[in-house]
């Protein structure tokens, strides 16, 4: 379990972090989001160790990063936004250099290389040198190094950055993959990742908690989770009192012949209850789109 | 507990032995050595046929004093600069190439970070002074060499030299900037070289004696008489643990930024 209370930090006059507090659960996976400087990335290295909280604490299965570094890191994998990789090594012996820096015994070494080689599918490069390699590798070895020394816990600081589409799909899946065994936060700017990969959804702002929670809860947020558009050929005023009064109904816009409604329920929704009080109240109906309500409305919203 | 300081020591010396500028610097170290040696020994053979056929003494001068002795200083001058030049890598490099963070989250303490650094660098200073070393042992075959007088010499020098490893590791994790991380490792190598020289400039009989006894020269004196000084042992290592000391907290005030 992971738990931060109350962190701020503050570099000079600027509070990059304002007294956050989240946590995440055993088995489940969190997706920190914000906008650019939203504090994400001092979060996470806080978190890491790789920087001090100006206030509050982060504890790592109940291990205060601050106080028992050690122990609360030996429970943690990393990769950065840019992961620190030696240019001149080869991938293994990378990947031997940081089984020695996280203390593997020597006789299980091997096989948990040779695990992480399996998993992030890193054969055809294992005996090449790290600057030889592409991105999407390099974010795969980076992952490989964070997942060596077996910890519970992953941070994956924007994992998919600067990658094509292929590798990102790649990459995606190989950290739902990880999702089976290990709790991840994860921070990145695709939304629809954290939509694929996240139970549990934290959004910060200006270095403050805006929302969080499970991420079906955070989809309820705002406007609702279903939008329903309709397009009028006709339209008869006092239209709006009628939808509002119709259940689940969470609010309207009505633009020229738009109607834009957002619903307060994650079912399917019976369409024939709008048409129906359409027709009755006069006006004409020219189609209707559903849409699903996405993470990045509400993120829009929250963070605006 | 030993294993991350194993792994940096591994890592670092394969850095150092597939990087070209090692070998460069040590290849000048070695041909300038060889070319100084050489002089030496020239002169060292034509002073002794000059003091024999003088009548002053039957057997020449005395190898150790007028050879080895001088050899083992003149490594200690050059290595100044060698060490200055090859701790650049220790730290410098690292934040430079963006690395450095490798050590930060990963579950070390920073004394073990630069435990395995100092370890790299007196494997470095070990190695070079093997190199040295070995220009007056291959003397053995044509003369009697005073074993345990050489070895004292070089033990003295690996000490000193171990010295200013642990400033330039000082001045590594400094900067970022591996100009300039020479550049403070020198003038720190170049300060403790020196700093015996303040008792030039004072009439004051206890300043004197300070800077008698906190001079590089003076410790190094007993070490090249052969004499195994357990003050100037412990003094050289003293220095060199408060240098190594002061880089372990730089490394560890970066956790705390």
């Amino acid at each position: 379990m992971i738990e931060v209370k109350s962190l701020s930090k503050r570099f000079g006059d600027l509070w990059a972090l304002k007294n956050t507090t989240w946590s995440v659960q055993d088995g489940r996976s969190l997706g920190l989001l914000g906008p650019n400087g939203a504090g994400k990335s001092t979060t996470m290295k806080i978190m890491t160790g790789l920087l001090c909280a100006s206030e509050g604490e982060v504890l790592i299965d109940g291990e205060n990063i601050m106080t028992h570094p050690i122990l609360a890191k030996k429970k943690m994998g990393y990769l950065s936004e840019a992961p620190p990789l030696y240019d001149e090594l080869k991938v293994y012996d990378f990947l031997k250099f940081i089984c020695g820096l996280k203390s593997v015994p020597k006789n299980l070494r091997n096989g948990q290389i040779d695990l992480v080689i399996d998993k992030l599918k890193l054969q055809e490069v294992v005996f090449r040198e790290i600057s030889h390699l592409s991105k999407g590798f390099r974010q795969r070895v980076g992952i490989a190094q964070a997942l060596l020394g077996e910890p519970r816990i992953l941070i994956l600081d924007e994992p998919s950055v600067g990658l094509d589409p292929h590798q990102v799909y790649e990459l995606r899946n190989i950290i739902k993959d990880l999702k089976k065994d290990h709790i991840i936060v994860l921070s990145t700017h695709i939304l629809s990742e954290v939509q694929q990969i996240c139970d549990d959804v934290v959004i910060l702002d200006k270095g403050e908690v805006k929302t969080q929670g499970p991420l079906s809860e955070i989809l309820k947020q705002g406007r609702g989770q279903q939008m329903i558009i309709i397009h009028l050929s006709e339209y008869k005023e006092g239209l709006e009192t009628v939808l509002q009064k119709l259940p689940e109904v969470a609010r309207l816009e009505l633009k020229e012949k738009t109607v834009n409604l957002w619903l307060a329920s994650d079912q399917v929704p019976d369409l024939n209850v709008y048409i129906n009080a359409i027709m009755a109240h006069g006006c004409g109906i020219r189609s209707i789109e559903q849409k699903q309500q996405h993470l990045e409305d509400v993120f829009i919203e929250v963070t605006r | 507990m030993i294993s991350p300081i194993a792994a940096i020591w591994k890592k670092d010396i394969k850095g150092f032995l597939t990087q070209p500028m090692f070998y460069m610097v040590v290849g000048m170290f070695l041909v300038l050595l060889a070319i100084l040696f050489t002089f030496q020994l020239y002169n060292f053979v034509t002073q002794s046929f000059q003091v024999m056929a003088s009548g002053q003494a039957t057997s020449g001068l005395n190898i150790y004093h007028h050879l080895i002795a001088n050899h083992i200083v003149i490594t200690h001058y050059i290595l100044v600069f060698v060490i200055a030049v090859l701790s650049l890598r220790f730290f410098s490099e690292e934040k430079k190439m963006k690395t450095f963070p490798v050590y930060l989250y990963s579950p070390i303490c920073s004394w073990q970070i630069v435990l395995g650094k100092w370890l790299v660098g007196a494997t470095m200073v070990a190695t070079l002074l093997l190199i040295s070393a070995a220009y007056p042992l291959s003397l053995m075959f044509f003369i009697k060499i005073p074993l345990d007088l050489v070895f004292f010499g070089y033990l003295g020098l690996f000490l000193i030299l171990c010295l200013y490893m642990s400033a330039a590791l000082l001045a590594s994790a400094l900067t970022d900037s591996l100009i300039f991380s020479v550049v403070l490792a020198l003038i720190f190598n170049i300060t403790i070289l020196l700093l015996g020289v303040g008792r030039e400039f004072t009439d004051l009989e206890i300043l004197q004696n300070f800077f008698s006894f906190v001079s590089i020269d003076y410790h190094f004196g007993f070490f090249k008489k052969g004499i195994f000084n357990l003050a100037s042992f412990f003094y050289l290592l003293s220095f060199s643990f408060f240098l190594s000391l002061v880089t372990e907290r730089i490394i560890e005030s970066h956790r705390w930024r």
